[in-house]
């Protein structure tokens, strides 16, 4: 009933189709105003066994109050400041790292002509589902592998980028704090260590922007295919320690020793289909022995390292006379290997342009079909999620 | 209790009830060439039929073509991100989308003469995408892209004399005027419309097999469409 309820207002709040994005400009700097709001209701379904009976996951929750400041200076400076409103009301202390506080605080330099540099705060080149903005997904939850927990999504540093080929080939580079978005906060970790970051991708017969829907229903088959790797050495000084909470929610973000984390992923789209396919390794190196991610376990089994990774697939279909995009998910954790089991995830969407990406009604069913018992059990099987995502486009 | 079989069930019904012929007629182009400019956005006929202007939003610049699309020419950088162009017997006219102005070219060197802003507080990239020149009305006309769509009517000194929303597609990409009629290129719906120069009002349309077009023009009884992403020029038998 409640879902109902929820439906019937956010359908008819939908009708005001506003477009507030606004640009105001001197003829040299161009400023544009945007942002959005988006809301939903969450309804779990609880393992009937679980000891823990707390139904606080059923909730209309406000996910977005998001305001944009895109700014063009010339044609060599742009700059971009993008908030959200909405999680710095919550008073979280753990950042969620698909949906942070400030998200975006940078300025990039296009003067030369053989690359573009960008510095401040905001996503790294890493992973293609995670740089596909999240306004333009049909879901309300990116995948597990790419939320944030396995490795940031978000931090301070420096990315130089530039594209080959009628911009077919991008390639970028960075170096960052490597704390994600616990970077903000000011010092680095005991370490003062630093995190390096580099894409290629390499899309055909054109262009291929980040995005997941064929909107468009391009006439001409198009792939992009990506691969990209992360490396830092953390080692703390004795008596050292990690902030409190940079590790995340599976300890994974950060940690004492080395990591190596590589991925590939590709793309396609026609005629209204669209997928997409990521897969990521983790290969921690703990520096020492007694490291709580090696389980435990004798040298002799461990080696002194652990992996950790899995992989998401994605179809779509875009039903233009519809308006409406439908898609499904599948993706597979494995958050150590050194323990057996790994999580597997079923997600369905469903999403309904009132007004393009502008406005949209977007639905997501969730089903966990299998959970690592030992790492991350959960008390949940199914979940919904229903609500409206808004521009000011 | 588990939905996935129920919402696989919704998902195959939808699809494939999507399916359903659409109306508007199809049209396919005959041949295209490679253009030798990044990202062509618009291109207009010179006044005297013998070459082409096209703009280019790389390097925000105005490249003169001939008709087999080598370039013979090419303006210095002008702006930031040029979008449109219209070919007047007595100047070209190019727009710059982010800064809102519209720079008036000599023919002889590629010079800016004069520059006119015309104010439009839409989004960045959704501002004046495409201009012509409406004989009918006897007026310039600037369209802007996108959310929403609106049509400026102009006169000489690029002030705003009426203005029309259009609601009938989900971005206009270029205009162009020709044969009596005003045409509109529909990027995202990859459609060509033919409309009164009057009130705007569609008198036919047709969805073209082109990704990402962005420029249209006609000549000698082709329609050509200039593509951004495949810098490409496409031939179509005039519809």
């Amino acid at each position: 009933m409640r879902i109902l309820i929820f439906a019937v207002f956010i359908s008819g709040m939908s009708r005001l189709s506003l477009w507030s994005q606004v640009t105001i400009t001197n003829g040299v700097h161009n400023l544009e105003i945007s942002g959005s709001i988006s809301g939903y209701y969450n309804y779990r379904v609880l393992k009937p066994d679980a000891t823990n009976q707390d139904m606080n996951k059923n909730r209309f929750r406000m996910r977005d109050a998001q305001i944009q400041l895109e700014g063009r200076v010339g044609r060599d400076w742009e700059y971009e400041l993008q908030f959200d409103i909405a999680d710095m009301a919550s008073g979280q202390s753990m950042i969620d790292g698909e949906n942070p506080g400030l998200m975006d605080a940078y300025v990039i330099y296009k003067g030369f002509d053989f690359v573009n540099i960008q510095a401040g705060f905001g996503k790294t080149p890493y992973s293609r589902n995670s740089m596909v903005p999240f306004i333009f997904s049909p879901y309300w939850q990116r995948a597990q592998i790419v939320r944030g927990d396995m490795f940031t999504r978000r931090d301070v540093g420096i990315t130089l980028s530039q594209s080959f080929w009628k911009q077919r080939i991008n390639l970028y580079g960075g170096i960052y704090n490597g704390l994600g978005e616990l970077s903000l906060r000011g010092d680095n970790d005991a370490t003062g260590s630093v995190e390096y970051i580099a894409r290629a991708d390499f899309a055909y017969p054109a262009r291929f922007r980040y995005r997941e829907i064929d909107d468009r229903h391009v006439p001409i088959p198009m792939f992009q295919v990506g691969v990209n790797g992360r490396y830092t050495k953390r080692n703390l000084p004795e008596g050292g320690s990690f902030p409190a909470f940079s590790g995340g929610e599976y300890g994974l973000r950060v940690l004492d020793g080395e990591r190596y984390v590589y991925g590939l992923d590709a793309a396609f789209m026609y005629k209204g289909f669209s997928g997409t396919f990521e897969i990521h390794q983790y290969r921690g190196q703990p520096r020492l022995a007694s490291n709580p991610l090696l389980q435990g376990l004798p040298v002799e089994q461990t080696n002194r390292y652990f992996l950790a990774g899995g992989w998401v697939g994605q179809l779509n279909y875009f039903l233009k006379s519809w308006k409406t995009i439908v898609s499904v998910r599948y993706e597979q954790l494995d958050l150590n290997d050194l323990i057996s089991g790994r999580s597997e995830r079923l997600s369905f969407a469903l999403a309904y342009q009132i007004n393009g990406f502008n406005s949209m009604i977007k639905f997501q069913y969730f089903n966990v079909l299998r959970e690592e018992e030992l790492i991350d059990p959960l008390r949940w099987t199914e979940q919904f999620r229903i609500g409206w995502q808004f521009l000011f486009k | 209790m588990t939905w996935n079989k129920y919402l696989l069930y919704i998902s195959v019904v939808l699809v494939f009830s999507a399916f359903k012929k659409d109306q508007t007629p199809k049209i396919y182009f005959e041949s295209w060439i490679s253009l030798k400019i990044a990202e062509p956005s618009d291109i207009a006929l010179a006044p005297n039929g013998g070459s082409f202007f096209v703009v280019s939003d790389d390097d925000a610049a105005v490249h003169e073509i001939d008709l087999d699309g080598k370039v013979i020419r090419k303006s210095k950088t002008l702006g930031i991100d040029l979008e449109a162009v219209c070919a007047r017997p007595d100047f070209l006219y190019a727009v710059d989308e982010t800064p809102r102005k519209i720079y008036q070219l000599d023919y002889e060197t590629l010079q800016v003469q004069r520059t006119f802003h015309v104010p439009y507080s839409g989004g960045r990239n959704k501002g004046f995408e495409s201009i012509t020149y409406n004989e009918r009305k006897n007026c310039f006309v600037l369209i802007t892209e996108k959310d929403p769509i609106i049509i400026f009517e102009l006169d000489h000194d690029f002030r705003p004399i009426n203005e029309i929303r259009w609601k009938n597609a989900r971005d206009i990409s270029s205009a162009t005027f020709h044969n009596g009629s005003i045409w509109f290129l529909s990027d995202e719906d990859m459609t060509v419309f033919q409309c009164d120069p009057q009130n705007y009002e569609i008198l036919a349309q047709w969805k073209i097999n082109v990704h990402n077009p962005e420029g249209i023009v006609f000549h000698r009884g082709k329609m050509l469409i200039a593509a951004d992403d495949l810098e490409r020029l496409y031939y179509f038998n005039q519809p």
